[in-house]
């Protein structure tokens, strides 16, 4: 079942000899539980195309349709809740509330929602990334790779069905790294979602099920192997 | 954690320490404001005790109403008190005497000093027959009579023998009078009044229970008796500190309430929403993030109030144990330093009204405050968090020029932002603004309160015909005894003038050295010394709407007078007729050998009641020793409460000033906090960021300065104008003295504001720094 179709999206900075082509006309589609990698070199426009398909940013030409819904037909308050349900993102450098401990951050985006947060899930997500004990630890308290293990539950928690990884790896070691996208994987899997992530590492470019290289704006599909 | 929002208190608490600017921008609007309303609050308390003490604590008064209708309004309205009051030879312009001084009658009832004037019987009781008498306290010191002794007065129709039963205190009125009064039981006075042919003026007192329906209860009466406004007199002075009257003092008092709450709270919204929005600036990923994780607009907004709200909880508790401290404080120094009138404000007391405005007006001035901040935290864009695109992105490129790049790109930030320079202009300049109008009231207090003028005398002994019957050997005498610390005198004369357009009577008066030594404080144009010196030489006070000019001449019984100085004040109120001052031998060359028909005197510190009875045993019995040191000490403790008031406020103008400045390039340095680690990185030391932000600093101070200037000093010049210049005809001129200081204020302040943010950067390693956001 066909979760996420991008069709002839385009990004362009600025205007006239000014202008940068950021992304040109990319098309793809992803099924629902596929766990997909995007690489490239650095301002290769990987970075533009995430932000564009999580709704952070608008594009020039295209759409996004996530589980049958284009994302740029909603006004910024629509696309607000529907990226707030939908969507789950995990940055580089983690982005946690710092005031935050790990079981408020994980469950901070369902409170937005102004839903109750479902205990027995959180328990849950709390024993697969391997943080019961840590969960009255604040950010600070957490080592790198425990910070990364709060942002994924963060982007879980609300059951989306996109996850949108920019480079969760990059401020880690090759040890948490390895670890952290297990965890992607068999979280995914386990509760059928599906996962864009950005890489630089080929090993882990590699374990993932799909790869897409995007260079000087222009999208590739790679299939299984790179 | 059960609702997004708790995230605002968390937050909150985790930066209690960093977020202290703020906290303090809080705690300083509450304090501010509880303190105005509490002081106010308890102004409002002492000055209903002394208006109680001073004006009765009656409600209205009926006159000229018949006995029985009168007496029938405690059949109408909740009376809880009155009184039959009368009074004849008020003036002391008739021939009824005691000791064959003149003396004021007064007839009443017991109730008048149980209920309307409590603190008024000194000594004794009411008069419990028709035999007896209560008199003044200076009847007793001027005629030594004690409780028991018998006095008589004689009256047209008769002699009166009365027993002193008591004596009543006396009024700033009758001291300035030198009055004699005697206070009679009503029937008795009755009785004296008809037989000398008095027409009767009852006045019947009245004081209600509930004092919330007084208005209507008056209405009530006036329309159910048809009583005019002539038969019914409110005591506007209580009835107004009630707020049941309409032209009164407490309105105007909660009218300088209010605007110094607006002029605080306009400051505090400045205050607290410079250092929201920096606190704002510094966390635009944070706010990014939030929105990338799904918080709307609308959550983001409410988070960024919730938080400031949860500093005013925080603020509230200290604010209000410090504003009543400082209350406390200006209560004591009023009360025991000060005296006088303020010698009753409560002291120890606290005001809950002023408490409950104060947070009431905080909470409104954070809601305020924080409405810009929430809505430039709402308006992060979720890529800030992905992107790191914090700030500074859309600045201009800096010209380098030739100065040292660090001064260069100091100047650069004052005008990298426009919308920032502007904000940052106004609010440097409004401090200097509001400091430059309220100057004015310095110069107002010195010239509308007449005590503290050097020749303000303690005591004036004239004839009540004001005959210039007091020789200089009288003067001679006085200055013999001992307390005694200036004696001057003035020839006086109403006299008709010639050949002058200006005027056809002058009010010629003398002076004397010391009197001409005086005047030179209120000196506007020409030589007091020349009519000093020269006969023929004369000086004017300006009064509004005098034409004269130096210069001028006009013929005095033959003799030419010209004008050789002009004065902004005198101490003679402004009659129909000019006020024309000449030495002592240019009057005694116009009229020939004069006596003086005042002699003032002042006292030395630490001589009192026995120096003036030491006075007046060596003047004449019918001399009218007038004390005004009761008066004196009134207006000049009210002289002094207006200066504290006057140099509180311009401090307190001066403390905002400093404190926002420094809190603003504070938050302006933690706002580029990233680029300032990135310049480190690169190799910037502590003393080029210091000149860089020192120069960002004073840029801002500069415009600030200039900007408050051009506006303060139009403001002051039309303000002055307005309430000196048109009453004393004293010129406006730049206010040097008060410009300096300000402008000094402003980038002293400046200077050292950047001080404390240069040290906190270099305190914290460069790595950091540069990922601080």
């Amino acid at each position: 079942m066909q979760l996420l179709e991008v069709n002839h999206l385009s990004k362009t900075y600025g205007s006239g000899d000014a202008a940068v082509h950021a992304l040109k006309s990319a098309s793809f589609t992803l099924q629902k539980g596929e766990f997909a990698a995007v690489v490239g070199e650095s301002g290769s426009g990987k970075s533009t195309l995430l932000n564009l398909i999580g709704g952070l940013d608008t594009p020039t030409a295209g759409s996004v349709i996530i589980d049958g819904k284009d994302i740029f037909s909603l006004n910024d308050k629509e696309l607000t809740v529907f990226r707030r349900r939908n969507i789950g993102f995990i940055f580089q450098s983690f982005h946690l509330i710092p005031e935050l401990n790990a079981e408020q951050n994980i469950m901070f985006p369902v409170l937005l929602d102004s839903r109750r947060p479902d205990e027995k899930y959180l328990d849950e997500l709390l024993h697969v990334l391997g943080l019961e004990e840590r969960r009255s630890h604040l950010p600070s308290q957490l080592s790198g790779g425990q910070q990364q293990r709060v942002a994924i539950g963060r982007a879980l928690f609300s059951r989306p069905a996109l996850i949108l990884a920019d480079e969760p790896t990059g401020n880690l070691d090759s040890e948490n790294s390895r670890e952290v996208i297990r965890l992607l994987k068999e979280t995914s899997q386990k509760y059928s979602q599906t996962v864009l992530m950005i890489t630089h590492n080929r090993a882990i470019a590699q374990s993932a099920e799909r790869v897409l290289r995007v260079s000087d704006g222009i999208l590739t599909d790679l299939g299984r192997c790179i | 954690m059960r609702s997004y929002l708790s995230l605002a208190g968390i937050s909150a608490k985790a930066h209690r320490r960093s977020r202290r600017v703020t906290q303090l921008c809080i705690m300083i609007a509450v304090v501010l404001v509880i303190s105005v309303f509490s002081m106010v609050d308890f102004e409002y308390m002492h000055m209903t005790e002394k208006l109680v003490r001073d004006h009765g604590n009656w409600h209205i008064t009926l006159n000229h109403v018949p006995k029985e209708e009168a007496e029938s309004v405690w059949n109408e309205a909740d009376v809880k008190a009155a009184c039959w009051y009368d009074t004849f030879n008020y003036r002391l312009d008739q021939p009824i005497c005691l000791d064959s001084r003149p003396i004021c009658i007064i007839g009443t009832e017991e109730s008048f000093f149980t209920d309307f004037w409590k603190d008024m019987l000194t000594e004794g009781r009411f008069p419990q027959n028709g035999s007896e008498a209560l008199l003044n306290q200076n009847a007793e010191n001027i005629l030594g009579c004690r409780v028991g002794d018998t006095v008589v007065i004689q009256t047209p129709a008769g002699e009166y023998s009365y027993t002193v039963c008591g004596f009543v205190s006396d009024t700033s009125y009758s001291l300035a009078q030198d009055a004699l009064i005697a206070v009679l039981d009503y029937t008795e006075f009755g009785r004296m009044a008809e037989a000398n042919g008095q027409s009767r003026e009852m006045q019947y007192y009245i004081q209600f229970k509930k004092s919330l329906s007084i208005k209507k209860t008056i209405a009530n009466l006036k329309a159910s008796h048809g009583w005019t406004d002539e038969n019914v007199a409110e005591n506007a002075a209580l009835l107004g500190i009630m707020g049941m009257s309409t032209d009164n003092y407490i309105v105007g008092l909660y009218g300088v309430a209010a605007i110094l709450v607006v002029i605080v709270v306009l400051a505090g919204i400045m205050m607290i929403s410079g250092s929201l929005n920096a606190g704002v600036a510094q966390r635009t990923e944070y706010y990014g993030m939030l929105r990338c994780i799904g918080a709307g607009k609308r959550q983001v907004k409410r988070l960024v109030r919730r938080e400031a709200l949860h500093w005013l909880l925080l603020a509230i508790p200290a604010g209000a144990v410090i504003s009543t401290l400082i209350c406390w404080v200006i209560c004591a120094v009023l009360a025991y330093g000060i005296g006088g009138e303020w010698a009753g404000m409560p002291v120890g007391r606290i005001s809950w009204i002023g408490i409950g405005i104060g947070v009431l007006v905080g909470t409104i001035t954070v809601i305020l405050a924080a409405a810009a901040p929430a809505k430039r935290a709402a308006a992060v864009s979720p890529i800030a968090a992905v992107s790191g695109s914090g700030d500074g992105q859309n600045a201009g490129m800096a010209k380098l020029g030739k100065a040292p790049v660090p001064i260069a790109l100091g100047v650069h930030h004052v005008f990298a932002k426009k919308k920032n320079l502007i904000l940052m202009t106004a609010s440097f300049a409004l401090s200097i603004i509001l400091f430059l109008t309220f100057s004015v009231m310095i110069t107002w207090i010195e010239n509308a309160l007449t005590t503290n003028k050097p020749y303000s005398p303690d005591i004036s002994l004239y004839y009540s015909d004001y005959s210039a019957g007091l020789g200089s050997d009288l003067a001679d005498d006085l200055r013999g005894i001992a307390g005694v610390k200036h004696v001057y005198g003035r020839m006086h004369r109403l006299t008709e003038v010639e050949n002058c357009e200006k005027a056809n009577k002058i009010d010629l008066i003398s002076y004397d050295e010391i009197q001409f030594a005086w005047a030179r404080a209120d000196l506007l144009h020409g030589d007091i010394d020349a009519a000093a010196n020269e006969t023929g030489k004369v000086i004017i006070a300006f009064e509004k709407g005098t034409a004269f000019e130096l210069g001028d001449t006009m013929d005095v019984n033959g003799k030419t007078l010209t004008v050789a100085a002009l004065l902004s004040d005198s101490p003679f109120s402004a009659g129909s007729n000019p006020t024309v001052i000449c030495s002592e031998e240019t009057f005694s060359e116009i009229f020939g050998a004069c006596n003086y028909s005042v002699i003032d005197l002042q006292l030395k510190k630490g001589y009192g009641d026995e120096t003036v009875a030491d006075i007046r045993s060596i003047v004449d019995d019918k001399v009218i020793l007038s004390d005004r040191r009761e008066g004196n000490t009134e207006t000049n403790s009210t002289y002094l409460a207006f200066s504290v008031l006057v140099y509180g406020f311009l401090a307190m103008v001066a403390m905002i000033t400093v404190f926002h400045i420094i809190n603003s390039i504070s938050m302006s340095v933690i706002a580029r906090q990233r680029q300032y680690g990135m310049m480190r990185a690169i190799g910037m030391d502590s003393s080029q960021l210091r000149q860089m932000i020192t120069a960002e600093s004073l840029g801002y101070g500069i415009s600030g300065c200039l900007v408050g200037c051009a506006a303060g000093l139009p403001l002051h010049a039309w303000f002055y104008r307005a309430t000196i210049s048109n009453y004393w005809g004293i010129a406006w001129q730049i206010p040097w003295p008060q410009l300096l200081i300000i402008i000094g204020v402003v980038l002293c302040s400046a200077f050292v504001a950047a001080r404390g943010p240069v040290r906190r950067i270099m305190s914290r390693p460069v790595t950091e720094a540069v990922g601080s956001l």
